[in-house]
């Protein structure tokens, strides 16, 4: 009888030592997206809304076509990410032949009204939810500086304006993985931006919503 | 998508790439003038120099502000014959037009030689790096001032952008001027 429990007592013993040893399940582990800071870089396409004195005084034309590209740091165990993001944002207005007085002067054109600026930005973004749920939505603040080149056209004629302003932004988007802890994912985004400047009828700076849908890819 | 590659006025032919500029003496009441004298060539002014051209462009040019001139009232009379404003045709052919100055032939000097035009500081322009432009000036002989010896440039108009010389665009660009100008008018 001793015999036989002496025996039982040992395969415990040997098969506790065998689980005591046995090698950290990979599949129980929180992924390495949750245990590191790791990198997202971003690219947008998106449709542009010019708004308020911007919209009202010089072109009201939404374009669809500006981009930008971000690239972020997102902090371990702490749902904020750090990042730049550079774009492009264009827009355009056609406007038929008229007249524009002032004073003794009268000058009949067709006006070709474009703005072409490049914000390059901060961005810090609060994250909700877990780093590898599906969805995972997201508001953030940016600010930096864009380069901006005002260029009306009078018929043929330019008058041209190119200058560097403070730029900042408040956004609210949200990520979408492709599945489950993938490194690539959808983004869908919506941005007011705006930038200082002040040029003939620009004379309260550019404001205007961004709309984008994009990719990314992130990795450690 | 790139901001370097575009070219936004692509799509605009040549007549809507014209603009037509018109300043005015604000102190000068239009209707006092009764008739009119318009050069009998343009000058043009090239960077080496100005000469005098009379190419059909030209003529057609001529005779489009002539026909206006009369249509809005005022009669046609030979330089000599002490017309109340005078017509002075300009085609300027510059590169490198930095300060856009708005000179003016020498037709009239034959009758106000040594005198100088007196531009009000309000009728800017534009500063271009090469063009071809029409600048036509209408200048106050009624109120010629002797102690000064300046005539002023009671009305002037300037055609640029594109196609500006062609034959077939002439008679738009004077209607241009001309129905931007509702003060021209003698009554």
């Amino acid at each position: 009888m001793w015999k036989y429990l002496s025996i039982a007592f040992c395969l415990v013993l040997l098969s506790a030592g065998a689980f005591g040893q046995a090698r950290p399940n990979l599949y129980s582990l929180p992924s390495p997206y949750e245990r590191y800071t790791h990198n997202v870089l971003t690219l947008r396409l998106a449709g542009s809304l010019p708004m308020g004195p911007f919209s009202s005084g010089y072109i009201d034309k939404s374009y669809i076509g500006n981009y930008s590209v971000s690239m972020d740091w997102m902090f371990r165990e702490m749902p904020f990410s750090a990042g730049v993001e550079i774009g492009n944002d264009y827009f355009k207005k056609r406007i038929p032949r008229e007249v524009y007085s002032s004073g003794g002067q009268d000058i009949s054109a067709i006006q070709t009204r474009t703005l072409n600026q490049y914000p390059i930005q901060g961005v810090f973004t609060y994250h909700a939810g877990p780093v590898n749920s599906p969805a995972r939505p997201y508001v953030s603040a940016a600010v930096g500086g864009a380069y901006v080149d005002y260029l009306n056209y009078w018929g043929s004629l330019t008058d041209q304006r190119q200058k560097f302003g403070l730029s900042y932004g408040l956004a609210a988007g949200s990520r979408f993985l492709f599945g489950k802890e993938g490194a690539f994912g959808a983004d869908v985004r919506v941005k007011y931006n705006h930038t200082a400047f002040k040029y003939d009828y620009v004379d309260k700076g550019i404001s205007h919503l961004n709309v984008s849908v994009g990719v990314f890819y992130r990795w450690w | 998508m790139g901001g370097c590659s575009r070219d936004p006025i692509s799509d605009l032919d040549l007549a809507d790439t014209q603009v037509y500029i018109t300043n005015r003496s604000n102190a000068v009441d239009f209707r006092q003038f009764k008739t009119f004298s318009v050069v009998d060539s343009v000058t043009l002014i090239q960077n080496n120099g100005s000469g005098k051209i009379l190419q059909s462009t030209d003529k057609a040019m001529l005779t489009r502000i002539i026909a206006r001139m009369v249509q809005l009232g005022y009669e046609q009379v030979l330089p000599a014959d002490n017309p109340d404003v005078g017509i002075n045709v300009t085609i300027n052919n510059r590169r490198y037009d930095y300060v856009v100055t708005q000179p003016i032939g020498s037709y009239w000097g034959g009758y106000y030689g040594g005198w100088g035009y007196g531009y009000p500081s309000y009728y800017t322009s534009y500063v271009q790096v090469s063009e071809l432009f029409w600048v036509i000036d209408m200048l106050d002989f009624k109120h010629a001032d002797p102690s000064r010896k300046q005539v002023d440039v009671v009305w002037n108009a300037q055609i640029r952008g594109e196609g500006v010389y062609e034959d077939a665009l002439v008679n738009n660009m004077v209607d241009g001027i001309f129905d931007q100008s509702a003060y021209l008018r003698v009554n």
